[in-house]
C-alpha cells in the first residue's frame, strides 16, 4: 500500500498551480475525490496525492484547459462513456481503429452494425497494445477475451491491465491494485497500464471525429 | 394525452402516477412514484415513492421517502427529504432537513437547512442556518448566518459573515473572505472572561472555527483556525491561528494571534 505520495504543498510548488485551481478541479471532478488522501502531520492536517497519477492528470489538464471548458474536461476524465455510434467503415476511415484490429475483433465476436463507446474501447485497447510492439498477436486476443467479460465500463475505473511473461508465456491480469506488486525473478512485467488512460485517449480521439 | 389534476382536500391517499397539478391541502399520502408538472403541499403530505416535478411548493409539511427531482422548489413550511434532491432552484424560507445529496444550480437559504450528505450547487446564498454533515461545493458562496459544516466547503469565491459558534471544518477555494458577525453589545460576563483569559475573546463575538482554510486570497476577521494556507493572507481583528503558511504576503492587525508563520 505504500504508494508514492506527494503533499499538496509540494504538488502546488512543483506544478505551479494555485489552491484555487486545485479546488476548482476537485469541484468539477476533474481530479477524483479519492485521490485526496488526508494525513495528519506536525504542521496540521495535510492532504497527499498519489504522485504519478496526479502529476500526469495535471499535465494533461494544463495541456488541454485552454481549448476546452472545465465541463468538457470533466467529461473527458469521467469514466462515463462518450455517446457515439459509428460503423466499422467510419471507424477505419477516421483512423480510430485499424483494419487489423477490426479483423481480430470480428474474428472473435462477429460483425457489428454499429459501434458505441464500449464496443470501440476493447478493439481500441487491443490495437494500442499491439502497436506498442511488446504484445504478441495471441496475447492480444487473450486480452480481448478477458476485457469482453466486463460489461460495465464504470466498474473498470481504477483498474490496470498487466501483462506478465515467463518463458515466453504471457498472462494477463485485469486488476484494481492500489500499490506495488512483485513478480518472481524469471517473470517480466511486459505492460502495466491503467484502463483510464485508454478511455481518456479514446475520448480524445473520438472528439476529433 | 391530456394530463389530469389531482387534489386531496380532506384526508386521502393516491397511488401515484403521472399528473399535471397535484395539490394536497389536507392530509395526504402518495403511495407510489409520482410525476407531475407541479406539486403543492399546503397541508401535510407523505410521499412514499419518488417524485419528479416541474414545480414543488411546500407551505405545509411534506416528507419524501425516496429521491426527489424538481426544477423550482420552494419551501416555506417544512420539507423532509429521505434520499436527496436534485433541483434547478431551491429556496428555503422554512426548514429543510434530509439525507442524501442535494444537487442543483441555485440554493437560497433564508430559514433552516440541515442535511446529512453533500451539497453541490453553482450558487449558494445563506441568510439562515445551515448544517451539513458532508461537503459543500459551489462556485459562489455568500451570505451571513450560522454554519455547521463537518466536511469541506469548496468554492471559487466564498464571502461570508458568520454567526456565533459556527464551525466549518475545512474551507478551500480561490478567494475566501470570512468575517465573524460582531455582536457589539457583548455580555458583561463574556467580557469579564475575555479580560482574564483572552481565550474567549473571539467566542464572545461569535467565532468561526476551522481546521484548515486554504485559498489564493484569504481575508479573515475574528476567525479561529488551526492552519491557514494561502498566497496572500489578510488577518483582521481577533483572529487566532496556530499556523499560517503564505506565498506572497501576510498582513495582519495587531490583535491577531499567530503561533507560527511560514513563508513558502
Amino acid at each position: 500500500m505504500d504508494e508514492n505520495l506527494i503533499s499538496k504543498k509540494d504538488l502546488l510548488t512543483l506544478t505551479g498551480i494555485s489552491y484555487g485551481q486545485l479546488y476548482r478541479w476537485k469541484r468539477k471532478n476533474i481530479i477524483p475525490e479519492e485521490w485526496f488522501i488526508k494525513k495528519s502531520s506536525f504542521t496540521g492536517q495535510e492532504t497527499y496525492f498519489p504522485k504519478d497519477k496526479i502529476l500526469e492528470r495535471i499535465s494533461k489538464i494544463k495541456d488541454m484547459k485552454d481549448d476546452r471548458s472545465l465541463d468538457e474536461l470533466a467529461d473527458m476524465f469521467s469514466p462515463v462513456p462518450t455517446e457515439v455510434s459509428l460503423t466499422k467503415e467510419e471507424l477505419i476511415e477516421k483512423g480510430i481503429l485499424s483494419q487489423r484490429a477490426m479483423d481480430i475483433y470480428e474474428e472473435l465476436y462477429g460483425k457489428l452494425e454499429s459501434f458505441n463507446f464500449d464496443t470501440i474501447l476493447n478493439p481500441y485497447i487491443l490495437q494500442s497494445v499491439l502497436l506498442s510492439g511488446d504484445v504478441t498477436f495471441d496475447e492480444g486476443k487473450n486480452l480481448l477475451k478477458i476485457l469482453s467479460g466486463y460489461n460495465d465500463i464504470n466498474k473498470l475505473n481504477g483498474y490496470n491491465i498487466i501483462l506478465i511473461r515467463k518463458f515466453g508465456i504471457g498472462v494477463w491480469l485485469v486488476a484494481n491494485l492500489n500499490g506495488e506488486f512483485k513478480v518472481d525473478e524469471e517473470s517480466r512485467i511486459i505492460l502495466n497500464s491503467s484502463l483510464m488512460t485508454f478511455i481518456e485517449a479514446l475520448k480524445i480521439k473520438l472528439e476529433r471525429v | 394525452m391530456e394530463l389530469r389534476d389531482y387534489s386531496i382536500d380532506g384526508i386521502g391517499k393516491m397511488s401515484g402516477g403521472v399528473y399535471r397539478n397535484v395539490d394536497i391541502d389536507g392530509m395526504g399520502k402518495v403511495e407510489g412514484d409520482l410525476q407531475a408538472e407541479s406539486v403543492e403541499v399546503d397541508g401535510k403530505a407523505t410521499f412514499l415513492g419518488s417524485v419528479k416535478s416541474g414545480d414543488l411548493e411546500i407551505d405545509g409539511m411534506a416528507t419524501f421517502n425516496e429521491h426527489v427531482e424538481a426544477k423550482d422548489v420552494s419551501i416555506d413550511g417544512m420539507g423532509k427529504f429521505g434520499r436527496g434532491l436534485n433541483f434547478n432552484e431551491l429556496e428555503v424560507d422554512g426548514s429543510l432537513s434530509g439525507e442524501g445529496d442535494f444537487i442543483g444550480k441555485e440554493l437560497e437559504i433564508d430559514g433552516m437547512f440541515k442535511v446529512n450528505g453533500k451539497v453541490s450547487v453553482e450558487k449558494l446564498e445563506v441568510d439562515g442556518f445551515i448544517k451539513v454533515n458532508g461537503d459543500i461545493e459551489a462556485d459562489e458562496i455568500s451570505g451571513d448566518g450560522m454554519f455547521k459544516v463537518d466536511g469541506l466547503m469548496n468554492g471559487e469565491n466564498i464571502d461570508l459573515e458568520i454567526g456565533r459558534s459556527s464551525r466549518i471544518k475545512e474551507i478551500g477555494g480561490n478567494s475566501i473572505r470570512i468575517r465573524c458577525t460582531n455582536d457589539a453589545t457583548g455580555s458583561g460576563f463574556m467580557e469579564a472572561i475575555e479580560s482574564i483569559t483572552g481565550i474567549f475573546s473571539s467566542a464572545s463575538k461569535g467565532s468561526c472555527n476551522s481546521e484548515v482554510i486554504e485559498g489564493d486570497f484569504i481575508e479573515l476577521e475574528d476567525v479561529v483556525a488551526d492552519v491557514v494556507r494561502g498566497n496572500t493572507v489578510l488577518l483582521i481583528g481577533d483572529c487566532s491561528i496556530r499556523r499560517v503558511e503564505y506565498r506572497d504576503g501576510l498582513n495582519m492587525e495587531e490583535n491577531v494571534k499567530i503561533k507560527e508563520e511560514v513563508k513558502i
